[in-house]
């Protein structure tokens, strides 16, 4: 309750200010930039934040620490792969239920109801709501990420700048991509509950049973076509592919095999960053599309 | 005047090259017109034929010298004994089998800065014997052997780079023969061994070839310091092959991003030491090998680290494993916890070699359980080391780290404070 006491405080005084006049509120940059900063404070301030904080800096001092046993190694080894896969299980799961609780919370209180009443785009909604998640989910992350790091390097680890860089990275864009399916998820559900359920069930499709799904899918299709629908496979699952790109830059692409030295080449080059950001562009636009679809209808109803 | 014009291009054509003409006449008359133990020296140019050299002489070019011939003889061949070829680029042409650039036979031969481009083989060693190839290059169109050494004993191959051959380095019958810091890729073999005993291979890079080195029929060699690297363009591709050797020494190689690493194949009693086993598909395989020491080498990420098949009689110890559970109770600097490889990557990418893109995927837990390998194709290791023995890569750079750590405090704690200012818009 007073989650939504805040929001509706910071809609009402963002509406009240004078900038209204200069910038009216009903139009969609407006609202956007509104919600964007009703959702960041809200974030910010609620005391879960602080859990995080807590949560992400025992994560990752422990993924520092497990580096430092590591002191001779550079590039991609055993233990960077574990680091990988340790951010892999967590960031995506609570990002998931981050992003979903927040609309499914609105949809659960009657917020969403209320502020139907009003003429709101529903894409400013959507986009303000990430934007708003993102910038706090990001900044909990590095605070405790840069936290984690002064205490790993003071405590003695060798860690080299570009494997931390690419690590964040990997991190910062793991948040986005599952910020945005968990919005999405939150837009097709109609309590908290209903969305749990369902950021559990993709984590679990994305991160833990993709293989074996892919594998017993494509046991069905003629062997020709498993190499090209593995590659378009990556597409389908930001995880798998943000992994491989993490992988090849620590120059580690060699592990995947023979099939894929056009890919990875390819992943050595500069035009790899074109292609992930029109790839996050693509892939965020989707889900923009199918969670406003859903929201139109359900505002409709 | 057109006729005036023709006769100046003829004359300037004819003033232009007599010296060349003149000496491809005179070459081997040079030579065999210079004493014993005296220096030959080739003004520079381009010289149409093969020489003999059967006598004890130094044949240098002065600048820029080449050679060149496509008849089916060797471009240049070396007898007798104390012959040495300095500062010459030879051309074989030819087509024909085993024609070679440079033929060498007899003892204490020397071929230094010899530069060969060559549809044959390269330089060929038959009984010839204490002869020293240095600092040279061979390049070759991949149909023949770079270096073909045939019961030859004792020569010193170094610093020759080799590409483009069929073996960059064959020997076969040759013993105590010696290949030092040589560089040989884009070959079929980097460096081939076919009974010879006692051979000394250090400090050589062979990449990208099919197979890095073949070790066969040989017994108590000395492999130490190489790098056989990115040896992977096959399906049988390997860093180091040893089949049917005996008492042969493996030692601080570097066995990288190759498809197997170490392949052992009916050999047995030797030493495999040190080495740095790095991202190989295999790291290590044994077939019908046994009584090996396999201690003190460092597999990292490797695909599937060790598979042993019909080979149970193998000392394996003390390796660092990246991927075994570490624990040392006892402060001894080895695991308490014996290490057993799981070569499941195998089996799940026998039929379909593009699943090996699950590598290290988080999903990996819940499929290694449906595709279990078998048993009795593991290898263990019953004290894994702690820590790896490789040269530190001194990946340190703390002060930037520091830097970066500060930047990135700062900008997340201003994101943290707007949000928790009170609105005081």
């Amino acid at each position: 309750m007073a989650t939504t006491a805040t929001w509706m405080r910071a809609m009402i005084i963002h509406m009240n200010e004078g900038q209204i006049y200069k910038c009216p509120f009903f139009t969609a940059g407006g609202v956007m930039r509104n919600i964007w900063k009703a959702e960041w404070r809200l974030t910010i301030r609620q005391r879960s934040s602080y859990t995080f904080v807590f949560l992400w800096i025992f994560v990752l001092s422990l993924l520092f620490l497990l580096e430092r046993n590591n002191p001779a190694l550079t590039g991609y080894t055993n233990m960077t792969g574990t680091i990988a896969n340790i951010v892999l299980y967590i960031v995506p799961l609570f990002m998931l239920v981050a992003g979903s609780f927040s609309i499914a919370n609105e949809m659960e209180n009657g917020q969403w109801s209320l502020l139907c009443t009003y003429p709101l785009p529903t894409i400013a909604y959507w986009v303000g709501k990430l934007c708003g998640q993102l910038t706090a989910q990001s900044a909990i992350f590095s605070l405790s990420f840069s936290l984690s790091l002064l205490v790993g390097t003071l405590l003695g680890s060798s860690l080299s700048l570009k494997w931390v860089l690419i690590l964040y990275i990997f991190s910062i864009s793991l948040i986005w991509f599952f910020l945005v399916i968990g919005l999405t998820i939150g837009s097709f559900s109609e309590t908290r509950w209903q969305a749990l359920i369902l950021s559990v069930g993709v984590w679990f499709f994305l991160i833990m049973i993709w293989p074996t799904a892919v594998i017993s899918v494509l046991s069905f299709v003629p062997y020709p076509m498993i190499a090209p629908l593995l590659k378009a496979s990556l597409f389908c699952n930001p995880a798998e592919l943000l992994r491989i790109v993490f992988v090849v830059q620590l120059d580690g692409g060699a592990v995947f095999g023979q099939s894929y030295d056009e890919l990875i080449s390819f992943m050595q080059t500069k035009a790899l960053w074109v292609l992930f950001v029109g790839y996050m562009f693509i892939f965020s636009s989707i889900m923009l599309a199918f969670s406003v679809w859903k929201l139109e209808r359900k505002k409709r109803q | 005047m057109k006729k005036l014009w023709y006769l100046i291009v003829f004359l300037m054509l004819f003033w232009t090259h007599p010296s060349s003409i003149h000496a491809e006449s005179t070459l081997q008359y040079l030579i065999d017109q210079a004493p014993e133990h005296s220096i030959v020296r080739i003004p520079r140019g381009v010289y149409h034929e093969s020489i003999v050299l059967s006598k004890p002489v130094t044949l240098q070019g002065n600048g820029q010298v080449t050679i060149q011939s496509c008849r089916k003889e060797p471009v240049i061949s070396i007898k007798g004994q104390r012959v040495s070829v300095k500062n010459v680029t030879v051309i074989q042409c030819s087509q024909e089998k085993n024609a070679a650039a440079i033929q060498v036979s007899g003892t204490h031969h020397r071929i230094e800065h010899v530069h060969i481009r060559t549809k044959g083989i390269g330089i060929k060693l038959e009984h010839a014997y204490h002869t020293v190839i240095t600092q040279s290059s061979i390049k070759g169109e991949k149909q023949h052997n770079g270096i073909d050494l045939w019961k030859s004993e004792q020569n010193v191959i170094e610093k020759v780079r080799i590409e483009k051959v069929r073996d960059g380095i064959y020997m076969e019958q040759s013993d105590y023969t010696t290949a030092v810091q040589n560089l040989i890729q884009q070959s079929n073999y980097g460096i081939h061994i076919m009974y010879s005993d006692h051979i000394t291979i250090q400090k050589n890079i062979s990449k990208n070839n099919v197979a890095g080195a073949m070790v066969m029929e040989t017994k108590g060699g000395k492999i130490e310091n190489n790098e056989f690297i990115f040896n992977n363009r096959n399906v049988h591709a390997q860093g180091i092959l040893l089949f049917d050797a005996t008492e042969t020494k493996v030692v601080r190689n570097n066995i990288s991003y190759n498809r197997v690493g170490i392949l052992a194949e009916s050999a047995s009693n030797n030493l495999i030491l040190s080495n740095e086993v790095r991202g190989n598909f295999i790291g290590i395989q044994f077939k019908e090998a046994n009584g090996n020491i396999v201690s003190n080498n460092t597999f990292i990420s490797n695909v599937n680290e060790a598979q042993a098949l019909s080979s149970s009689d193998n000392e394996v110890k003390r390796n660092y494993w990246d991927a075994s559970l570490k624990l040392d109770a006892d402060g001894s600097g080895y695991s308490d916890i014996p290490y057993k490889t799981n070569p499941f990557f195998l089996s799940l990418t026998k039929d379909i070699p593009e699943y090996q893109l699950f590598f290290h995927s988080p999903g990996m837990v819940v499929l290694q359980k449906l595709w279990k390998s078998p048993d009795n194709e593991a290898m263990t290791d019953d004290s894994p080391l702690m820590t790896a023995k490789i040269q530190d890569e001194s990946k340190s750079s703390s002060g930037v780290i520091i830097v970066f750590s500060l930047l990135l405090f700062l900008g997340s704690i201003t994101l943290w404070r707007i949000g928790r200012k009170k609105e005081d818009a």
